[in-house]
This record gives C-alpha cells, structure tokens and sequence, in this order.
C-alpha cells in the first residue's frame, strides 16, 4: 500500500515537470502547443543515447532541456514567421520529431530504425541509480528525495524566470498580446522563449522518465498531453484558493502528483485490467466536480438554516402570541 | 559561355557506354530457393517458413512460470525459449517464379492452424488468496498479445491444478499508454507478487526497472538481448527470461533440407552482420548445420548494397536462409529481385 502511493509520488514528481512545462505553455502563454508527445520522447532519447555514449546522466538531462527548447522553438517560428496555427505548428513539430527520434537512437546502436532504446544494461548509470548509492537508500525513497529536489529545482527558477523582464513580458504576451505590442514588446520573441522554456521542460521530464524506467520508446509519449492537462486542471480545482504565482506552481505539481497516485490505487485496487482508462477518468471527473458539488452542499446547508431560522421565528411568534 | 557539340557529344557517348555496362553486369538471375525468419519477408522473396503462433508463445511461457513458482526454478539461468509448434506455411508465388517445384511432403505439411491444445483448468485460478499471485502487464489491448496472455493463463493453471496448487492471476493492461507500464510494474511489485508476466518489450522493460528480485518471464520480445532484458539467450543472468517471437532456427534448416529433398546439402547463411539478433541465430543455424552434416557458407552483409555481392558469394549454395532481420526484412523486394535477376 504505502510502497504503491510512494512510487505513485515518485512518477507524478517526473510527470510534475512535464505539468508545468505545458503550463507555461497552455496557461501562461495561451498556446495550445502539441508538441509534447514527440518532445518527451526527444528528451527520453537524447538522454538515453547519451548514456550510451556514457555520458553523465545528469548532464544529459541539460542535453535533454536544450534539445527540448530547440523543437519548442521550430514551433514557435513556424507559428509566428510562418503564420501557420499554433495547435497545427505544435502537431507539425511533433510528428517530424516521431521520424527525428528514430535518428536519434539509430545513432546508439548503428542500426537504422532502432525505436526502443534500452538502458537496462546501463542500469547503474543512471542519475536514479547514481543518486541511490549516493544516499545509500532504496529506489523509492531515493527516487522520491531526487524527484523532490528536481520539482522544487525547476519551480524555484520558473518563479524566479518569470519575475524577470522577460518572464513578466512572456506572462503579457499570454494575458493580452495586443496591449503588449502596443507598450513595445516584441510579442513573437516572448512567444518563442515562452514555447523554448516549455518544451525544455517536457524534454527534461522525458529524460528522467527515461532514466527512471530505463528504456527510450518511439511511443512512450502517446497520452503524454492529456496527463500534462489533466494535471493542470487537477491541481487548479483543488486548490482553487492559491492564487499568488508560486501557489499556483504548487497546485500543478500537486495535479500531477495525484494523477499519478490515482492511477496507481485504480491498478491497485485490482479492476478489470480493460476498465483502466474509464476508471481513471471518473475518478479525475469526481475530483474535477467536487468544488461544485461543495458548493451545493454548502448553498444547500445555507437554505436549511434560513429555514430553520424561519420556522425557529414562527415558532417563537406562537409563543409570544 | 556555350558548350561545345564535341563536349556534348562526348558526355552521351560517356553515358552510352556506362549504361551497357551496367547491363552487361546484371546477372540473368541466380533463382536460389530462399527460407526466410519471418512470414512478412517470406511473402516477399522465401519459398517457405515457419511461422510463430502467440498462444503458443504464451503457453511456454505459463511452462517457465510454472518451473519459477512450483519447482523453484533459478531464472538466471533459465534459457529464453521459442515458440515449441511453429507454423509452416509455403510461398508458392515466389517458387514458381524461380522455377522451384515445393515437394508435396511439405505441401502436406501445411496447416491453417498450429495452436496447442491446452484446456484451461478454472479451479486452479481463484480471484484471492491462491497459493501464488502472479502479475500479468500487457502493453496494449492486440489480437496477438492477448493471445500470449491466454495461452500463459491457460497452461498455467494445468500446471497448478497438477501440482494442486491454486494462483491469483492479477491482469493488468497498460491501454497502450506506456506511462501506465511502470505505474502497474511499480503496483505489481509493492504488492509483492510471486512472478510477473510481461507481454511485449516496453513493458518488459519497465518490470525490469522496478524491481531486480522478483522473477519476470517476458513474451512476445523480438529481441531480448538488444531490450537489454537477458545478457545472453543461454544464461540470462538476471531475474528476468522468457519467450522470444524470433523464428525457430533449428526448424527452419531443417525444413529447407525437406525442401531440398536431398542429404548432402550447402546452406548460404545471409545476415547483417551488425544485428545482435540475426548473429545469434545465425550462430544457432551453424550449430544446427554442423549437428545434421549439412555444410553452409555464412556471408554477414553491412547493408542493402551489399546483396548484389552476397548472391555473387553465394551462388553455388543449395538454398539459402534468411534469420528474423531488420536490414535484409526492410529489403525484402530487393532480395527478391536480385534473386530472380530483373532490375
């Protein structure tokens, strides 16, 4: 049970960094870029053929970041110089990236058309592995400790990023773009940063996705953007009372987290293995309806006590009288 | 500046000649009788294979199950096993083509369906608290792979109501979202079950990651070793063996023997020479040919350009025999079309 919840937590903290990157990118930029589901795989192959060529795991999680930025970038010029729609510029990246990916880890093994990439045979080079027998611990609770660093990592310099000049003017772009042109912010430049910083991230997810299953598949990234929605949203309607920006930061890490974590106790709870998909979306609809449901109660508890006040007058009326 | 008619002149002239010579170099056609791995490349240019059958694969699998839970088994050192009832089946087209007559004994031999017969015993599956509880991760929802997973569920409980035992099978099935692999590897392993089956490479592999004590029988993997699942096809080494979906080697040399009709025999063994998978069973084809008496000349290709050379190395062999490869599969037509001598 707890082992279970653990390594539910140890995947949403990876899946976390993906929820924020499609935050930046869905909230703050308003852009609804699909460039994710091959972007995650381009992190989780870069990374993996790295280790290969054996190099450090860590680093080749910032090879990883800047491969991601890269694609995230063709996607912002084929939208903002080409004028082609976000949501096709994001689909266009993506399914260019299923063909890139191949390459990429074709260049590991020397044959053409390698679409999994192993690095079980690599295990103990992985930046799990090399955390694991730094901190003498288990994989859950090591992958749990280094999980928690990246997370608060990556959220301590987005909050920072988007202090700055240039974060604040991406915020803009997505708040209002046409004000921002007007006060003389070049609106296509923020875009970019905004897609490169976002798909940075996915990448980045994916290379420690990579390193925590240890293997890279041309299709691990297939759903990847509904969890990254799903997290989002998650987080945003249970923790509707945080509003400042780190706050919110912290509600998309938690979506993500507890997606995880619901997924793992539908499979623990032993249903029909057919029943996967519809179960975790009731359960992501309970979660997702329960602010209204609240509020019902709530108003309906309001209405009783308004009446019950009423009657309690009435009463008291009687007596008087 | 103009160019000169001479020069003109002297460049179609150039072309002319390399255009003949190009055609005087074509060979009319070696039609040597091909058996390749796989029934897709067979279609293209074998005469004739052996093909796998999931259920099949999976009820081997439920065997190596069975000897890990009830005998003990060390799955270290358990060899990664093939399918035990292949399926033959025969490419007239191509046979035709090159002038091959299949002998009727083969054509006899051909049947629509391999399928072992394995009745499944109910009582041996109980829903809790079996004796054993064993985790079933499937990729994805697939005419194949759920195949494997009934043939593993249905030899399993023969085996268990055998040794009267009962098992708690917990099937999971990833719906084709990788993400969900490790999440149900990771599920399977907190709630300490005894073996878990694994259907298809990726979430062959994600077991793997999670856990290195509990044993994992793989099916339906290709290629174990490239997967990095076993260190070897012999001796795994690790917790994890299994059922590969790679031809039946031994099989397949011994059908081209029946095809040849004939003892003494020289097999052109054709592969590419960087594929871990094709060099294993071209290793196991040598050790089978030298079991038989059969001679065999093996030629390791780099890529497609290289088929021209290999038929001209290989030209005096009786047959030859293609493994499970991913260059010479994707170049099939090429195979085909040098084989019978047309462009």
């Amino acid at each position: 049970m707890l082992d279970t919840l653990l390594a539910g937590v140890c995947q949403g903290l990876i899946w976390a960094v993906l929820a924020l990157g499609v935050y930046i990118s869905f909230r703050i930029l308003d852009f609804a870029d699909l460039t994710c589901e091959g972007c995650i795989t381009l992190g989780a192959s870069i990374s993996a053929l790295l280790i290969w060529k054996e190099l450090n795991p860590f680093l080749s999680v910032l090879v990883a970041f800047l491969a991601g930025s890269i694609a995230g970038t063709v996607t912002g010029l084929l939208n903002t110089k080409l004028k082609i729609p976000p949501i096709l510029s994001g689909i266009l990246t993506m399914i260019s990236l299923y063909s890139i990916n191949i390459h990429i880890m074709s260049l590991a093994t020397g044959t053409g058309g390698t679409a999994n990439l192993s690095l079980l045979t690599f295990r103990g080079n992985t930046a799990y592995a090399q955390v694991a027998s730094l901190l003498g611990l288990g994989r859950v609770y090591s992958s749990l400790i280094f999980g928690v660093v990246v997370v608060l990592a990556v959220s301590g310099v987005l909050y920072w990023f988007f202090g700055t000049e240039l974060g604040c003017a991406i915020r803009a772009t997505g708040a209002n773009a046409t004000m921002c042109r007007s006060q003389g912010i070049n609106t296509d430049l923020t875009k970019l940063c905004g897609l490169a910083l976002s798909n940075g991230l996915i990448a980045t997810s994916g290379a420690l996705l990579c390193q925590y299953q240890n293997y890279a598949d041309v299709n691990m990234g297939v759903g990847s953007i509904i969890i990254g929605l799903a997290s989002i949203i998650i987080g945003e309607t249970l923790f509707m009372k945080f509003q400042n920006f780190y706050m919110k930061l912290t509600g998309v890490i938690l979506g993500a987290v507890i997606y995880r974590v619901v997924v793992a106790f539908v499979i623990y709870s032993g249903m029909p293995s057919t029943d996967l998909k519809i179960m975790t979306a009731g359960i992501v609809t309970v979660a997702l309806a329960l602010p209204t449901i609240q509020k019902s109660i709530a108003s309906s508890r309001l209405f009783k006590k308004a009446r019950r006040r009423e009657n309690g007058r009435r009463e008291g009326g009687g007596e008087n009288g | 500046m103009k160019p000169k008619i001479s020069r003109v002149l002297i460049c179609i002239l150039v072309g002319i000649i390399l255009l003949g010579l190009t055609s005087c170099g074509r060979e009319a056609g070696y039609n040597i009788p091909i058996v390749c791995g796989e029934t897709n490349m067979n279609n293209a240019c074998g005469i004739a294979t052996y093909g796998v059958n999931y259920y099949n694969l999976g009820v081997k699998a439920g065997d190596m199950a069975a000897d890990i839970l009830l005998e003990g088994a060390d799955v270290s050192k358990m060899p990664v096993q093939f399918d035990p009832n292949p399926a033959l089946s025969v490419n007239t087209a191509v046979a035709e083509e090159i002038g091959f007559k299949i002998p009727e004994g083969v054509l006899a031999k051909v049947t629509d369906d391999s399928t072992l017969d394995v009745t499944r015993v109910d009582s041996a599956i109980v829903s809790s608290g079996g004796d054993f509880t064993v985790g079933i991760l499937q990729l994805v929802q697939h005419v194949a792979l759920d195949e494997a997973n009934r043939g593993f569920q249905d030899q399993l409980s023969v085996r268990m109501a055998a040794a009267g035992k009962t098992v708690t099978i917990l099937s999971e099935n990833a719906a084709g979202e990788q993400s969900n692999n490790i999440t149900i590897a990771e599920t399977f392993v907190g709630m300490k079950v005894d073996l878990i089956y694994t259907i298809a490479t990726s979430s062959s592999q994600a077991a793997a990651a999670a856990t290195e004590e509990i044993p994992i029988v793989f099916c339906a993997v290709t290629n174990p070793i490239e997967a990095g699942l076993v260190e070897s096809l012999e001796t795994p080494g690790r917790n994890v063996t299994g059922v590969s979906d790679i031809n039946p080697v031994a099989d397949q040399i011994d059908l081209i023997a029946e095809l040849l009709g004939k003892e003494k025999i020289t097999i052109g063994l054709l592969y590419t020479a960087s594929e871990t998978n094709s060099e294993y069973q071209i290793r196991l084809a040598k050790q089978h040919c030298e079991a038989k008496g059969y001679s065999y000349v093996v030629k390791g290709i780099n890529d497609l350009n290289d088929i021209q050379n290999a038929f001209i190395a290989l030209k005096d062999v009786d047959a030859i025999y293609i493994p499970t490869d991913n260059v010479l599969a994707s170049g099939a037509a090429t195979v085909h079309s040098i084989n019978i001598g047309g462009q």
